[in-house]
This record gives C-alpha cells, structure tokens and sequence, in this order.
C-alpha cells in the first residue's frame, strides 16, 4: 500500500469513530454568549475611557493614576485577554496577539497566561502554563527565580531554568499570591491569583 | 418560525464530520477539538445569513485556519510539555496497527500548516485547488507541503518498518 493510502487508513483508525456530543450546538450558543458578553464590556470600557477623556482634571482630584487603576485589577478573579505590548510578541504569528497577561510592577517582565485562571491545586484538563517574557534584554543564561508569598506567611520558591520563558507554575495553595521574580540582573514583582479549581 | 433552525440542523448534520477534522489537526485532543468546532461555528454562526450555498466550506474554512492559528500560539509551549515522560508502549496486536499508529503520531508532529494540508488532501480529499483555497495560499504551496510532509511520514514508516524487524 502507498503512504498516502495508508495515512488515509490511518485516520479512519484514528478518529472514524468519533462523533460530535448531542450539545455541540449548546457549547456554540455558550461562546455566543460569551462573545456577546465581552462586546458588551468592551464598549462599556470605551464609553469610560472617553468619559475620563473629556475630564482632564479627573486625575487630579481624585488622585488616581494609570498605576492604581493597574493595581486594582490585580488578583481578579478574570483576566481578560488583551494585545500584547509589542514587546513580548515574539512566537506569536499573529499582528495584534490577544492572550489575557499581568505586567510587572516596573513594567518589565509580563506573565502571559495560557492556563487562565491559574488553578491551585491544577485542573486536570488545563495546567497552569505561563510564558515569561523579560522587556529588557537577557545578559546572563541563568534561571528565573519566582518567590512567591501569601499574605498569611505562605512562602514558595520555583525556578524556570535557562530564565524567562515557557513554564508551568503550580503553586501550594490558592491565594492572591506576591512574586518577586529576578532573572539575568534585573527583579520585577507582581500578583497573581491561583483559584480553587470548581469541586 | 426559528431563525436557527437552518444553522442547528447544519451542525447536526455535520459536527461529527468537523469535529473529526478538528481531531486530526489538533494532535488527537477531543476537547482541543470540540472547542476548536464550537469556536469556528460561533464564528460562522456571526454571518450565517450572508452564506449562499453549502456553509461547510465556509466553515471548515474557519476551522483549519483557527486550528492553524492556536497551534501556532501554542507552539512556544510545546517545549514544556515535551518535557513530561513519555508514555509507556504497549504491545501492538501487529504491526500494520503499529505502522499506522507511527503515521498518525508523525502526523501530529508535522507543522500546523503541513499537517492542515495532509489532512484536507487525504482525509477530506479535496483537491489541491480546494485545499488551496481553505488555507488562502498558491496551490504550488499545496503541493510543496504534501510533498514534504508525505516525505517526514515515509521516513519515519520506514523506520518503524526497519526496527520492526530487526
């Protein structure tokens, strides 16, 4: 039999037998709903940017700056995908990546999240997979040092060797944890939420 | 007179089919894929109205390219999971068994837009304009992508082939 009768027979071994679960169209109306509900957000956000917008002064009097409204959307239970800066889009083969991310608190190191919502102790069916991406240049080929810490004293440290890059973080327990995070001279800290997995 | 009913009768007549491709794409994953299919229709569901003819091209469209898209967003990660040991091997019940499990795991391995191509040709068997057409590329490049692709498959048949029986 040639290759390609063969891979032909292949496939059908291989997934022949599969057929579609009855909700499949339930799962559709799911990202419908879904999809709808972000465009909502979405123009809710934008109807507030224009309004702080037009308020030059709004800064001013409350004392809020770009820094506190990044704070509070620290250890949220969703973290919504957003493009990323152009910066940590490498491997990326789309223009405008959109994945949800947290930035250092001196803005120089982003965790991208391909597990969100980070889970403690992990889903069985997603992992809690990061991409580390440093905004300065890496000098040294050494590890990148996390210490993570919870409020209450809980304190762990991990290692992703050869520095910022793909890595899965499982963290003992869930929390807002504190990470400092230090890699090739440089130290960044930021917040992230571990969530317990749904029983 | 519900306005869905065309599109909830598409997908049950045709989600097994999508999903089936979805499978071959994604490596073998059935939530990858049923999330993949569910995603796609979503997508195609946004303009159902404007579809003149048979949607399933349009879908299957959609489809392969959004399977192309997150393979290739996930693809900085592959590294880590490669990382975790390898499964056990069991023993084949004979070796054509064993000869197409070799095909199917190559598969798998091949880049997302190689592995797209081997699978519209020889499993949805559309044809090189067609497969061209899905993917927005030249039909030289249908070509030169089987060509290749059939090449890792036939290297790594002819492996298993050697080792088999040795």
């Amino acid at each position: 039999m040639d290759i390609e009768s063969e891979l032909r027979q292949a496939m059908t071994d291989a997934v022949g037998a599969e057929t579609a679960t009855p909700d499949l169209v339930e799962g559709v109306w799911r990202k419908r709903r879904r999809h709808r509900a972000r465009n909502r957000a979405l123009i809710a956000a934008g109807a507030i940017v224009v309004v702080a917008a037009t308020i030059p002064t709004y800064g001013a009097l409350t004392g809020d700056s770009q820094e506190s409204v990044v704070s509070s959307a620290r250890c949220t239970p969703e973290i919504p995908s957003r493009v990323l800066p152009e910066w940590a889009r490498g491997g990326f083969s789309e223009k405008e990546p959109r994945m949800p991310y947290v930035l250092g608190e001196h803005g120089d190191i982003i965790a991208i999240l391909f597990g969100s919502p980070l889970s403690s102790p992990p889903r069985k069916d997603v992992s809690n997979k990061i991409l580390w991406v440093s905004r300065p240049p890496l000098t040294t080929s050494g590890p990148l040092t996390i210490k993570a810490s919870l409020p209450g004293g809980t304190m762990f440290t991990t290692q992703v060797p050869g520095g910022p890059g793909p890595s899965i973080i499982d963290l003992p327990k869930a929390g807002c944890w504190h990470l400092t995070l230090t890699w090739s001279q440089h130290t960044d800290t930021m917040d992230l939420l571990y969530s317990s997995p749904p029983s | 007179m519900n306005d869905d009913r065309p599109f909830e009768e598409f997908v049950a007549a045709r989600g097994s089919a999508l999903l089936r491709t979805a499978l071959l794409m994604c490596g073998g994953s059935r939530p990858d894929a049923e999330d993949a299919v569910q995603g796609a229709l979503e997508k195609a569901y946004r303009h159902w109205g404007r579809v003149e003819g048979d949607p399933e091209p349009f879908v299957r469209r959609i489809l392969v390219n959004l399977l192309i898209s997150r393979a290739r967003r996930w693809k900085v990660l592959r590294e880590v999971q490669m990382a975790e040991p390898p499964e056990q091997s069991v023993p084949a019940a004979d070796d054509t068994v064993v000869l197409r499990d070799v095909l199917i795991r190559e598969l798998y391995r091949l880049p997302p837009r190689q592995r797209a191509v081997l699978v519209l040709r020889f499993w949805e068997d559309l044809s090189e304009a067609e497969t061209a057409a899905v993917l927005g590329c030249s039909v030289g490049t249908v070509k030169s992508q089987a060509s290749r692709g059939l090449v890792r498959l036939r290297e790594a048949h002819s492996a298993q082939r050697i080792e088999g029986k040795a």
